[in-house]
């Protein structure tokens, strides 16, 4: 996705918004109220019917049927016939059994933010960078959590994906999760291998109005690519809304969230440490004093150590329950931009159509008029003989116009550049230079009337063309705005119920350390009490 | 708060004859450059040297050195508990009337009472009865600033103690095992000292770490508008979590940690004493050795008519064989001479062994003393150590479990 990559036509002057943007539409019908939290609604906007009937394989049968999930279940370290060590995750998905490595999960992940370009594909952990390349030659320790870290994502990814209306249906994503599936082949075969590299030539794969394969057809022509630094002469306020509300959305999670919640996780993990040391020094004290105050202090002793242990936990838990989840939700920010990204180059696809189509128009209608104009003096020129230098003198008005024109279309041969650049000759020398180039055409063996006509051919063409594009992409438009909507409704409902379980998951682990510590340290308490004074 | 708790609810009995409270800190004088704090002591007492039950008066810091001094000056073999360090640096900052600074003060003034109080010796001095209710504070006090040193039973060496111990020829068992454990006490507490320090700076900065986090939420509570209120909730329960730890952190470092200080104080002066009687352990043995010394030269003297022997003493005899010195005239005024020598060490080896072993004793008392008091400080001590905890963690459980419904009430709403 390196084109959609590269572009940004985000500026600093984009509206701020405060509401919430994705809303669902006015005009949806009062069965969104009484739908429940956690069934996931399906607009039906493409082929895919609401209630599942048809599966393309057992697969696909299996993730929509009730409860389903698929798991990592190891990381080995592979070493392949070329000699490069790599890990596989060995994925096991009902019946299926298959070992994939990281770089075949980005390219699905990629292959399906191909084919689906109006949908929120979810993120995958990172690519490793050098320095953790470097620091996993080392401790081991470091190693065995940052695999570990991986599988959970990974895991996390290919869930998210099986609970999705739309994704979970996609086939290439089955044969990833299918054992004895080559993933080499399937990047290999269709429908893979018949998307463009530019993938804003097209109309999008997963909203085409084939049944049968999500790809349009090769006949149409690429379209038009705008420049990304151009604006919208038309935005829609609401995209703007969201792209705005993203853009926010995205800095406080990882500006604000993610950096509070990580310095936290660090210092209560220095706590940690100062309390096993201190939970030592305890334990050494008592052993200097004897009877009621040495089990005393043994007793607080064991609490500070037990308090290490809890705190331990604590780590662990958030760092599974609430830090991993946060940084889906902080990547997710970037994959709603660049969907939203990709519609935005749409519409400037689109008023880029419209405004050559028009240039076009304007073009044609030139053409059109000098081609009346050529016949009109023909028809004079047949019926009188009369004087060209008097023919010249009834038309001098229209001659500049015809003349300029002849000579912009032997400069260009293309009828798309409108004229206008014809101003008043009124010498005589310069009309008698105009009967020279028309005689010299002439011996040149260029037809500026045939050229002309061949003008207003392809012109006409190009208009037929543009008017079906125009017409392609509007449409295109109008289901990429609905799509994009609905994916938007129920990522923001994804989004809400993801953000209670994280809320609730850290509130529960703290609650578990509060209790945990509570009674030890109330025991500690107890055995001081019974130092006999 | 911190609590006056210990000395007010300990019951009144024949060991502990009574309780005292060092409260209610007043500033005087202020806004002149004379201005001091003063406190309340409040005295309840059974012993009849008290004019009454229960008594009250005002004193000033410089009234507890004045008792501190006329103790220590008085009964050297006694551990007199330390005062808070008069030269801190709060007096610098000018900051000796901060609140913090002030409370801690009283704190630590509170214990020396207590601690004196708990002293069999120490509780029935007239110092301590001058000091807890004389309404004439100016006069009677000032009688008593006269004594010169060395009037007191034992000789003390003053504030500028020996800094390492006397080496002894027969190091007394006892003392040493007694030494040995009043270190290994202190290398505890120094070691908790320092290590709690740090612990000290790392919650501050988890409590600033949560107030963070908690701004965090409710921000995000900002953005989604339709689940604002139960984030601010979070983000509120957040806040009082890290309040929470404010308060275990303030209770750990001026109570906790300012009585580890203080009992490390004590174990010096302990130490102090232990020194003094390593002196006077020495003193003995030093002057034993004279006596042996001259018995021996009185021996020669009676066997061989010489005192000594050597060139010398040839040398001697030699001249006073030719000054015509009478040698058993000589030799009778020697014996003379060393005799009453001898005497006199003799006496003054019996008393040196008298004060030596007195003070040993007397010592050996002390130790038992501040052994008890140890077991009941430390007790106080680690209670409210353990009570700060129990009051977090159980604060904390209350947080949580209030939090928890409000989120699961969440519903998406379009």
């Amino acid at each position: 996705m390196s084109d959609l990559e590269d572009i940004d036509p985000f500026s600093d002057t984009l509206p701020f918004s405060d509401t919430l943007p994705y809303t669902i539409n006015d005009d949806s019908d009062d069965s969104f109220e009484k739908e429940e939290e956690n069934q996931l609604i399906s607009i039906n906007l493409n082929y895919q019917p609401e209630v599942k009937t048809q599966f393309c394989c057992q697969l696909d049968r299996d993730i929509h049927q009730g409860d389903f999930t698929i798991q990592i279940t190891g990381a080995q370290k592979t070493t392949d016939n070329a000699g490069s060590t790599f890990i596989t995750y060995t994925i096991k998905a009902g019946e299926q059994e298959v070992k994939r490595r990281y770089s075949e999960f980005e390219s699905l992940r990629k292959s399906l933010m191909r084919l689906y370009p109006t949908l929120i594909v979810p993120p995958i952990p990172e690519k490793q960078s050098f320095v953790d390349y470097a620091t996993m030659q080392g401790k081991a320790k470091e190693d065995i959590t940052m695999i570990e870290k991986r599988k959970r994502m990974l895991q996390s990814f290919l869930n998210r994906v099986s609970k999705h209306p739309q994704l979970s249906g996609e086939h290439i994503f089955h044969k990833f999760m299918e054992s004895n599936v080559s993933w080499n082949e399937v990047l290999h075969s269709y429908p893979l291998s018949s998307l463009p590299k530019n993938i804003l030539q097209t109309s999008p794969a997963n909203l085409s109005q084939s049944n049968v394969s999500p790809v349009n057809s090769s006949a149409h022509p690429p379209l038009l690519t705008p420049s990304p630094s151009q604006q919208l002469k038309k935005p829609d306020p609401k995209f703007i809304e969201s792209e705005a509300f993203t853009r926010k959305f995205s800095n406080h999670i990882s500006q604000n969230m993610e950096k509070t919640n990580k310095r936290i996780w660090k210092r209560l993990g220095d706590f940690s440490n100062d309390y096993a040391e201190l939970g030592a020094i305890y334990n050494g004290f008592s052993l200097n004093e004897s009877g009621d105050l040495a089990n005393a202090i043994e007793k607080v002793g064991q609490a500070v150590d037990s308090t290490y242990v809890a705190t331990g936990d604590l780590i662990s838990s958030l760092e599974v329950e609430f830090t991993e989840p946060l940084q889906e939700y902080s990547q997710f920010a970037s994959v709603i931009r660049q969907v939203l990204n990709y519609r935005h180059m749409k519409h400037l696809q689109m008023e880029l159509i419209a405004e050559t189509l028009e240039k076009q128009k304007v073009a044609l209608d030139g053409l059109e008029k000098s081609e009346i104009e050529a016949k009109r003096i023909e028809e004079v020129l047949s019926n009188e003989h009369v004087s060209p230098a008097s023919l010249f003198q009834e038309n001098e008005n229209n001659d500049n116009y015809e003349n300029g024109h002849y000579e912009e279309l032997f400069q260009n041969g293309d009828a798309s550049q409108p004229t206008g650049s014809g101003h008043n000759k009124k010498l005589s020398g310069s009309k008698i230079f105009s009967v020279l180039s028309h005689t010299i055409h002439g011996i040149m063996d260029v037809d500026p009337e045939a050229a002309r006509r061949n003008s207003i051919g392809k012109t006409r063409e190009t208009i037929i063309q543009l008017e079906e594009a125009l017409e392609t992409t509007t449409e295109d438009l109008k289901k990429i705005s609905l799509s994009i909507q609905n994916d938007l409704d129920r990522f923001q409902r994804q989004k809400i119920m993801n953000l209670k379980e994280m809320l609730i998951a850290y509130a529960k682990n703290h609650l578990k350390w509060c209790k945990k510590n509570l009674s030890n340290w109330e025991e500690a308490k107890a055995e001081v009490e019974k130092v006999q004074t | 708060q911190l609590s006056h708790s210990n000395a007010s609810n300990a019951a009144i009995s024949t060991a502990f004859p009574m309780t005292i409270t060092v409260a209610e800190p007043l500033k005087e004088f202020d806004g002149t450059k004379d201005a001091f704090i003063s406190y309340l002591i409040t005295t309840k007492t059974t012993l009849d040297t008290f004019s009454s039950p229960t008594v009250s008066v005002r004193r000033r810091f410089q009234d507890f050195v004045w008792l501190h001094n006329s103790l220590s000056r008085d009964f050297a073999a006694c551990v007199v508990p330390p005062l808070p360090d008069r030269h801190r640096m709060e007096y610098i900052t000018g900051d000796r009337f901060g609140p913090e600074f002030v409370e801690k003060r009283r704190a630590s003034l509170q214990r020396f009472l207590t601690r004196l109080s708990r002293h069999p010796t120490l509780q029935k001095s007239e110092y301590f009865r001058i000091f807890l209710e004389s309404r004439e504070w100016n006069r009677e006090s000032s009688l008593y600033r006269q004594k010169k040193p060395g009037d007191g039973v034992f000789e003390n060496l003053g504030d500028a103690l020996l800094n390492a111990f006397s080496k002894l020829k027969k190091p007394d068992e006892k003392f040493v095992e007694i030494k040995e454990s009043v270190d290994k006490l202190e290398e505890n507490l120094q070691t908790i000292d320092r290590l709690y320090q740090k612990i000290i700076k790392r919650q501050t900065d988890l409590e600033v770490d949560y107030r963070d986090f908690g701004s965090s939420i409710t921000g995000l509570g900002q953005l989604e508008t339709g689940i604002t209120a139960p984030l601010e909730q979070f983000g509120d329960t957040i806040s009082k979590f890290a309040d929470a730890w404010k308060r275990m952190t303030y209770r750990e470092e001026n109570g906790y940690l300012a009585q580890i200080r203080d009992y490390l104080t004590y174990c010096h002066c302990v130490k102090n004493v232990l020194k003094l009687r390593d002196q006077k352990q020495v003193d003995f043995e030093d002057l034993s050795e004279y006596l042996q010394n001259a018995l021996m030269e009185r021996e020669n003297l009676m066997n061989t008519g010489k005192s000594s022997t050597g060139i010398s003493s040839f040398l001697r005899e030699t001249v006073d064989n030719i000054k015509g010195v009478d040698q058993e005239q000589v030799k009778k005024e020697r014996l003379q001479k060393l005799d009453s020598k001898i005497a006199e060490l003799e006496k003054e080896v019996e008393n040196s062994n008298d004060v030596s072993d007195q003070f040993s004793l007397e010592v050996a008392k002390e130790y038992e003393i501040f052994q008890t008091a140890k077991t009941i400080e430390m007790k106080d001590c680690l209670l409210a150590y353990a009570d700060s905890h129990v009051e977090f963690y159980r604060q904390g459980v209350e947080l949580w479990e209030e939090i928890i419904p409000i989120l699961d009430d969440i519903k998406f709403q379009a």
